[in-house]
């Protein structure tokens, strides 16, 4: 056996040699991956380029070893965040603006012969955003900044982004100001407004409630009158008549509270015409 | 990606030391070599082996590559090469190219790098790797991310100008498994970043009284749900989502006080709105019932005046008489009266 093996000894290190090469003459590109094959440092083909609409060409990719090499780059959306910016806006107010930006490589070659590799873009995105967000919303009150599309602050930075790293191979799919928080000072001038409007609101609920008591019950009162007005209007006379009796059919003629007044009833009084017997 | 190479090399770390021919003597037979693990290390006992398993395992991988470097002749028969290799080959083949997805799972396939097709619930063969690999995500079931993760106070700028402390939460569904799993790295990190800006968005195109109110919270709930979707529908992210909502919508936490006030006077003023109306659906009932009174009278009095008019008179009277005392007798009369029941005697009663 041992001669067996002495015996091999070259052709193992032929096929070691032949696997070293053969490993280096074929690299797997991923779904999520495009790559640029430069040829003695000249780009020479990319592979699994995005393009809207077109297939993949991920896989097995085979290159000349040792003349070809590959740089592979991200090929999905990319977001870097910009933490907590301090930016003035147009109504004097410091805010912190978190800032996302989304973007993709769509010119991989661009990218390499400029900035080499997918790690340098953040350099340059951190170079170029603080100055687009100073100028934008440096026009802008802080609400307005705060809303959706920051009354297009998001779609003038997106295009003017877009623009300064196109040369880089790179799209700017999408920039928002993700969220904005007040600087110490803004805050605490903010809650001080908030204490002055709800105090006053507080005022006013309790006025606004009285005044709607008083609403209610007097809109029931003239209801209320104009309905008997409605009975008493279709005989004056006969409704005095009839409102009298009652009123003293109330007060002195409830068998509840027996014995309260004492009547003096003259013998010539109306109700007595009859008691002399004539 | 790595779910696939990842067994496969622990499994690999494990077959190495076995390899070696301790115990010559052992029959060459079927059994899954898997199990003899524990016993066939020759260079150490199975306690410190198993104390010290992966470190000691690469060591002695190392130094038994130097010894076969240096004496080949100790390897062993070729019987037991065999076997290993056996071994080996089935446990990658297995544990590469068989796949069981639970229930409201779905798998990528990705053949040497490239997709090539998805993977249903239930058993699943693939090439072993490194030709095909699988990776798997739940995608049956909805799912609910929540704003903030933590609990924690989170202010939002109202139209107004105001803070306003809100939790919300997202419910989404991967709809479509390979644009989530390539499209966007972590589609579930963008989809967290997006709702909050989508939502702060939301925020402050309303004021505060509006959302604490929760008045027009659904309006804000479409509006956030519309544009999320727009946007992980042109990033192609593979994701749905059904419902955003605020779960609360408070004042922010130094202002407490302020706000408990106004919750205390606004219920006053619901309970006094209240009352006022209670008493003037007793003002209208009363009105009503004397004026139907009335009128039922005066249709009496219609068909018969003199008649109704001296019943009505002489029944009040005789009323109040009977529950009265009555004294008859001119004014300016003495008049000596019992007292009333439950008094001191009375002093001189009427004129």
């Amino acid at each position: 056996m041992s001669t067996a093996l002495s015996q091999f000894r070259p052709g193992i290190f032929a096929l070691v040699i032949a696997v070293l090469l053969g490993t280096s003459a074929i690299s797997v590109v991923t779904e999520t991956e495009q790559a640029v094959i430069e040829r003695m440092g000249q780009p020479d083909r990319v592979i699994n380029r995005f393009r809207p609409g077109e297939g993949s060409g991920a896989g097995l990719v085979a290159k000349i070893p040792l003349i070809e090499t590959l740089t592979v780059l991200p090929r999905g959306l990319i977001t870097f965040s910009l933490p907590a910016k301090r930016v003035k806006t147009g109504d004097q107010h410091w805010l912190l603006a978190d800032t996302d930006v989304t973007y993709r490589i769509i010119d991989p070659v661009k990218l390499t012969t400029t900035l080499g590799s997918a790690a340098k873009t953040e350099d340059q995105l951190k170079a170029l955003l603080p100055s687009l967000l100073d100028k934008e919303i440096g026009q802008r009150s802080a609400v307005a900044v705060a809303q959706p599309g920051a009354g297009g602050a998001n779609q003038v930075m997106r295009q003017a982004l877009d623009a300064e790293v196109r040369q880089y191979g790179l799209q700017v799919i999408d920039l928002r100001i993700a969220r904005v928080a007040l600087d110490e000072a803004s805050l605490n001038s903010a809650y001080e407004r908030m204490v002055q409007r709800h105090e006053a609101t507080l005022a006013e609920i309790e006025v606004r409630s009285a005044n709607d008591a008083l609403a209610v019950t007097s809109a029931a009162e003239a209801e209320a009158t104009a309905r008997r007005k409605r009975s008493a209007d279709q005989d004056p006379e006969f409704y005095s008549f009839y409102r009298a009796m009652r009123s003293y059919d109330e007060l002195y003629g409830d068998p509840k509270r027996k014995n309260t007044v004492t009547i003096v009833l003259p013998p010539d009084s109306g109700y007595l015409e009859h008691f002399g017997g004539k | 990606m790595s779910e696939s190479d990842g067994p496969k090399r622990r499994k690999k770390k494990s077959e190495d030391p076995q390899a070696e021919p301790v115990q010559q003597g052992e029959i060459p037979g079927n059994a899954p070599p898997v199990e003899k693990t524990p016993v066939s290390n020759p260079w150490h006992s199975p306690a410190e082996e198993s104390a010290q398993r992966r470190s000691a395992r690469m060591d002695d991988v190392l130094r038994q590559r130097a010894m076969r470097a240096r004496s080949p002749f100790r390897m062993g028969s070729s019987g037991m090469w065999g076997l290993a290799a056996i071994g080996v080959v089935s446990a990658w083949l297995i544990s590469t190219s068989l796949h069981v997805l639970p229930a409201n799972h779905s798998g990528i396939v990705t053949t040497l790098g490239r997709y090539s097709g998805q993977l249903a619930p239930g058993m699943n063969l693939t090439l072993p790797w490194p030709l095909q690999q699988v990776s798997t995500r739940e995608t049956g079931r909805e799912q609910v991310l929540m704003l903030p993760d933590k609990e924690a106070e989170t202010l939002m700028l109202t139209r107004d100008g105001e803070l306003i402390d809100v939790r919300s939460l997202v419910r989404w569904k991967i709809t479509d498994l390979k644009s989530f799993t390539f499209a966007v790295p972590d589609g579930e990190a963008a989809l967290r970043r997006l709702s909050d800006s989508a939502i702060r968005a939301g925020v402050a195109e309303f004021t505060f009284d509006e959302l604490r109110g929760g008045r027009r919270q659904a309006e804000l709930q479409q509006r956030v749900i519309g544009r999320l979707q727009r946007v992980l529908d042109a990033w192609k992210a593979g994701i749905a989502v059904s419902g955003v909502e605020l779960t609360a919508a408070n004042p922010p936490a130094r202002l407490a006080e302020t706000f408990k006030k106004i919750d205390k006077a606004n219920e006053d003023a619901r309970k006094n709105h209240e009352a006022a109306v209670a008493y003037a659906a007793r003002i209208r009932y009363s009105a009503e019932t004397e004026a139907n009174a009335f009128d039922k009278a005066y249709q009496l009095y219609r068909i018969a005046p003199g008649v109704t008019r001296e019943r009505i008179y002489y029944e009040t009277i005789e009323r109040v008489l009977r529950n009265n005392q009555v004294v008859i007798g001119n004014a300016g009369t003495g008049v000596s009266l019992p007292p009333p029941p439950g008094e001191k005697p009375a002093e001189k009663g009427g004129q």
